[in-house]
């Protein structure tokens, strides 16, 4: 069940209606001004019921392991947030929770790679690997992330949650459960057990971030695919322009695609009553590596931040620990991302653009610090520096987005290889000016979305009830561009990993 | 807890009187849609759009036929071009006396779920007396492109057809697609709508695309394929084979499941068609032998699957199933490429179609019996030689090329099942094929010659059986041996009657001499017909 599709829309419609229709219900007992006993478990109940349809929907083979997963976790998070035991026999809990967790990705998502590799070492060449037929259970990189945060957190004093219906749709809930954002218990379990009222307000915020996150995927990054996905299945036919718009379009892809997967998770979470953190800010107008990984894919980054770089030692023990420990992190979330050099090398890259701007940042903060512009302002404000920064670091992450997309290394290197200067193109390249039209379109959204922090827009639509009429319109104007213009459908690409 | 800090978008947005400000925008929608939906109905793009694909103008064409279809035939662009309703309505007419309305329900491609959608549409209306369902092996064994499969499902199906749909196996997605454009009109166009406005041409008055897609008034349904010279039939069979879909891989589960979806499909239409007492008939789509040696071994390899999935089906539904039929057989030389038959081909097809199949099925009498799934010819006698026996109906060489050479309109094709038209039952046939000069648009009155190749006599007899009329000089089959005064070293006739005898001819005197076998008919009177079949060179 994709999101753009007319089943998800007619399954939210439904799963919405139901649950403000059952919240009304269990609020009062009749003849009586009083809530009910119970507070909102049928809602709860409905809602973890909608989850699993919507995971089933994908094929039932993997529901009976998320449901083990999902009870196993609140099991051991009881006993691992359970201040009355010793420290050590928590802690012993606590790791058999996370081996149990980061074992059951590795033997679904990597055990196929590690025989690869042990067979290419050991076997005569030209025999194929043998193939283990392991089927990856779509959405296992973010639920075993949400189970170790859980149990760390719980670890670490957070609320252990004692009821397993709730855990369960705090695990399970359908709008993060596919492709996440990677939610914390205490971001989303506190707001199960409230009672939310109906806000015509954020269910408008819902509705907003729904039909956005429709146009960036539909509209953008399914159009923006076209192009991308012919070049990238046989790079050597291509010419160094077509190329880079090739690689300029994977970048509006991904972006598109996954940050809206996010607006509608976070819009249809909202339509439910329910925040779930944002996880994109306008990346690509990042300034620095380190400043674009606090605006993409915001809650992996914390994640790893929180449960990774900081348990590695983070920047405790010196700047070459610091180093490592970022080469580390990075090469592991590369990993994460996929079972492939292709994307490890991606991790590394990015974990070496970020040593290197530390670097940066070490050696010219005292001469940023003293330049100063005609207008004595430091150079570090200075507007065309801040152009300059931005274009850069954009730059340097489409040239990493190369790897992340080429299917192998091989690849890659003849895309880097068609990158340069020079080459030419071997077939002929016609209808190429709607993908500089979206990728200009995306340019000006992004820089629409800085001014004032992209705030002034829904202010001005949100904040007088005479005005709803205009936000009827930007969503009737987002459906159409829907209807007219969107690609080919396709799944998230955040899907596979 | 409505509101977490984490967004912080929220505090700006909320409203004074959030809740009207939400119906507000709800509403502008609502309206903007509806104004759309109307404005475009109300337009003339509908109209334009419905006749720019033959999936919307089909069911639209129905709808406005003067009188219910009685008879509908299904199936893909083979149907389209090679059924022709007006043949269907004159044969009727000379053989039953009525002349009922055909409708040729081809679609380019026609996976099976097309046939439900149009099963559906027609029983919403007065069902049809008789439908014929036209499969192909392809239409089960290889996936559509996306997009393209999308056309027949958002053409055809509406919201109360979705239930059965989906009990056949239709995927939530296929069906919520066609239940929004359902609703929605202007979905069923949307790719349409697009192409003509990227093109700039959605608003020209001449619509340049306007093109006739569902053929003229007598013949609905039914559209002119242009015959071609033979070199561009061999380019275009190339080219349909190289262009040919994505065969499917039972071992493959999402493949399996396409797979097994498409037989589904089947099974609801057949089963809905019969609900409403129509009846049912099951045939092999006509095609050209030209094609199969351009076909991939894994499609050819999936065939059998397919066939035994089809009989399995039509019997558990008790409809007959006629494929690999050599009374079905029209010559490669009438079909345009590989597929897809000419107006004379379609006429041909089509009469051999109503004789065989509609007329007894508008009857309610019984089809002939299906034929096994592989076709065996019969072994020759013993100590013989077969010369031939007629039977070269096997999927691989629908016709025998380049064996005998055809003239006349009592050759439709070289070879032909049983009695033809109102011709009596042929007794003493061996196997199925064999030639038969009466025809079923003309009986006795077709004329005709058929003329062999030439082969080398090497036994001292030749068997043949022959039927049909004693007319020795305009009636008869004759040998022609290379010699001065071979030109009818032999010769043999019927004797009034549809039994079979079995001639033998004493040719010890010509061994080693080339010859050759012609039958010949140009009488047009009464038993004005000659029956031949399974010709050996024996021995003894």
């Amino acid at each position: 069940m994709l999101f753009p599709t007319w089943t998800f829309l007619f399954f939210l419609v439904v799963v919405v209606g139901a649950r403000w229709l059952l919240s009304r219900r269990t609020r009062r007992q009749p003849g009586s001004a009083r809530p009910c006993a119970g507070g909102d478990e049928l809602v709860r109940a409905w809602l973890l019921f909608a989850s699993y349809v919507f995971y089933l929907s994908w094929g039932p083979l993997y529901g009976v392991l998320l449901a083990g997963v999902t009870v196993a976790t609140w099991a051991v998070g009881r006993q691992v947030g359970d201040t009355s035991r010793a420290q050590p026999i928590r802690k012993r809990w606590l790791v058999a929770g996370v081996v149990v967790n980061l074992g059951l990705l590795a033997f679904f998502k990597y055990a196929q790679f590690a025989v690869d590799q042990v067979h290419l070492l050991i076997a005569p060449t030209g025999e194929p690997p043998p193939a283990l037929g392991i089927v990856l259970p779509l959405g296992v990189s973010f639920f075993t992330f949400h189970a170790v945060s859980y149990l760390v957190d719980s670890y670490r004093g957070g609320e252990v949650e004692r009821s397993l219906s709730t855990f369960a749709l705090y695990f399970v809930f359908f709008p993060h459960l596919i492709a996440g954002p990677i939610v914390r218990a205490r971001e989303l379990v506190p707001q199960l057990h409230a009672r939310p009222r109906f806000d015509p307000a954020q269910f408008a915020d819902g509705i907003d971030l729904i039909l956005r996150g429709l146009v960036k995927k539909m509209v953008i990054a399914d159009r923006l695919a076209e192009h991308s996905d012919k070049v990238f299945a046989d790079p050597h036919l291509y010419g160094t322009g077509t190329t880079w718009l090739a690689m300029l379009c994977y970048a509006g892809q991904i972006y598109g695609d996954f940050s809206g997967y996010t607006d509608i998770a976070r819009g249809a979470s909202k339509l439910m009553g329910y925040e779930i953190p944002e996880n994109f800010r306008l990346p690509y107008l990042a300034g620095s590596i380190t400043e674009f990984w606090r605006r993409w894919h915001m809650t992996l980054s914390r994640w790893l931040r929180d449960y990774l770089y900081i348990a590695l030692g983070g920047n405790r023990h010196g700047e070459a620990r610091r180093n490592l420990n970022l080469f580390l992190t990075m090469g592991l979330g590369g990993l994460w991302h996929g079972a492939g050099w292709t994307f490890v090398l991606w991790g590394v890259f990015h974990g070496l653009l970020l040593v290197l701007h530390k670097l940066w940042v070490t050696v010219t903060a005292p001469l940023m610090d003293r330049a100063r512009t005609p207008a004595s302002r430091p150079l570090r404000q200075n507007f065309a520096w801040r152009i300059f920064a931005t274009v850069a670091t954009f730059c340097l992450v489409a040239l990493g987005w190369v790897l992340f997309r080429a299917p192998d290394l091989d690849t890659a290197l003849v895309v880097y290889d068609r990158l340069l200067p020079g080459a030419k193109s071997l077939t002929p390249v016609t209808g190429l000016a709607v993908y500089w039209a979206v990728l200009l379109v995306l340019l000006a959204s992004q820089l629409i979305g800085a001014w004032k922090d992209g705030k002034w827009l829904w202010r001005w639509l949100g904040e007088a009830p005479e005005r709803a009429w205009v936000r009827g319109l930007v969503w009737l104007l987002a459906i159409a561009a829907c209807f007219f213009f969107a690609g080919k459908p396709a799944e998230f690409i955040y899907f596979a990993f | 807890m409505p509101h977490a800090p984490t967004d912080p978008n929220h505090a700006a947005t909320s409203p004074a009187r959030p809740g009207r400000a939400l119906v507000t925008s709800v509403a502008v929608v609502v309206v903007g849609l509806a104004i759309a939906l109307i404005a475009f109905e109300v337009s003339v793009y509908p109209t334009k759009l419905v006749a720019q694909s033959r999936h919307q103008a089909l069911p639209a064409m129905l709808d406005q036929l003067d009188a219910p279809a009685e008879i509908a035939v299904m199936g893909d662009s083979r149907v389209i071009h090679g059924v022709r309703p007006s043949v269907i309505a004159n044969v009727f007419s000379d053989h039953l006396g009525v002349a009922p309305r055909a409708v040729n329900l081809g679609l380019p491609g026609a996976p099976p779920v097309a046939m439900l959608g149009f099963a559906e549409h027609l029983v919403a209306r007065t069902p049809p007396r008789v439908v014929v369902l036209a499969l192909s092996h392809y239409m089960f064994s290889t996936a559509q492109d996306p997009q393209n499969a999308r056309e027949p499902i958002l053409a055809l199906f509406h919201a109360t057809d979705l239930p059965r749909a989906l009990l056949a196996g239709m995927p939530f997605e296929e069906a919520s697609e066609a239940l929004a454009a359902d609703l929605f009109a202007p979905l069923r166009f949307r790719s349409r709508i697009l192409s003509r406005l990227l093109e700039g041409k959605l608003y020209t008055d001449d619509d340049p695309f306007a093109v006739t897609l569902v053929g003229p008034p007598t013949e609905p349904g039914w559209l002119y394929a242009t015959r071609v010279t033979a070199p561009e039939q061999r380019r275009r069979m190339s080219l349909r084979a190289e262009g040919t879909r994505k065969v499917m891989n039972p071992d493959e589960p999402d493949s399996a499941k396409l797979f097994e979806r498409q037989f589904g499909y089947l099974a609801s239409t057949i089963a809905l068609l019969q609900s409403h007492g129509v009846r049912v008939v099951l045939m092999e789509s006509p095609t050209a032998s030209g094609v199969w040696p351009y076909l991939s071994m894994d499609a050819k390899n999936l065939y059998p699957v397919v066939d035994r999935r089809i009989a399995d089906i039509a019997q558990r539904y008790a409809v007959p199933w006629l494929h690999h039929r050599p009374d079905f057989v029209v010559p490669d030389s009438y079909y345009t490429d590989g597929d897809h038959l000419s107006p004379d081909g379609a006429a041909r097809f089509t009469a051999l179609l109503t004789h065989r199949i509609l007329i007894p099925a508008w009857r309610g009498e019984p089809i002939p019996a299906p034929l096994p799934d592989r076709w065996t010819r019969p072994a020759p006698s013993p100590n013989c030689e077969l010369l031939f026996d007629f039977e070269a109906t096997t999927p691989e060489t629908f016709d025998t090329p380049g064996a005998w050479e055809l003239d006349g309109d009592a050759f439709a094709t070289l070879s032909v099942t049983g009695s033809q038209g109102a011709q009596a039952d042929i007794v003493g046939a061996v196997g199925y094929g064999l030639v038969n000069t009466a025809t079923a648009e003309s009986g006795d009155r077709a004329t005709g010659s058929a003329t062999s190749s030439e082969f080398v006599i090497t036994a001292p007899s030749l068997h043949l059986k022959v039927g049909g009329g004693r007319f020795p000089r305009t009636a008869a089959v004759v040998l022609e041996v290379d010699r001065e005064d071979g030109e009818r070293a032999r010769f043999a006739t019927g004797e009034q009657s549809e039994n079979l005898r079995e001639v033998v001819w004493d040719v010890s005197e010509f061994i080693g001499l080339r010859a050759r076998l012609r039958i010949i008919d140009s009488e047009a009177s009464a038993w004005g017909h000659l029956v031949v079949d399974q010709i050996e060179a024996c021995h003894h």
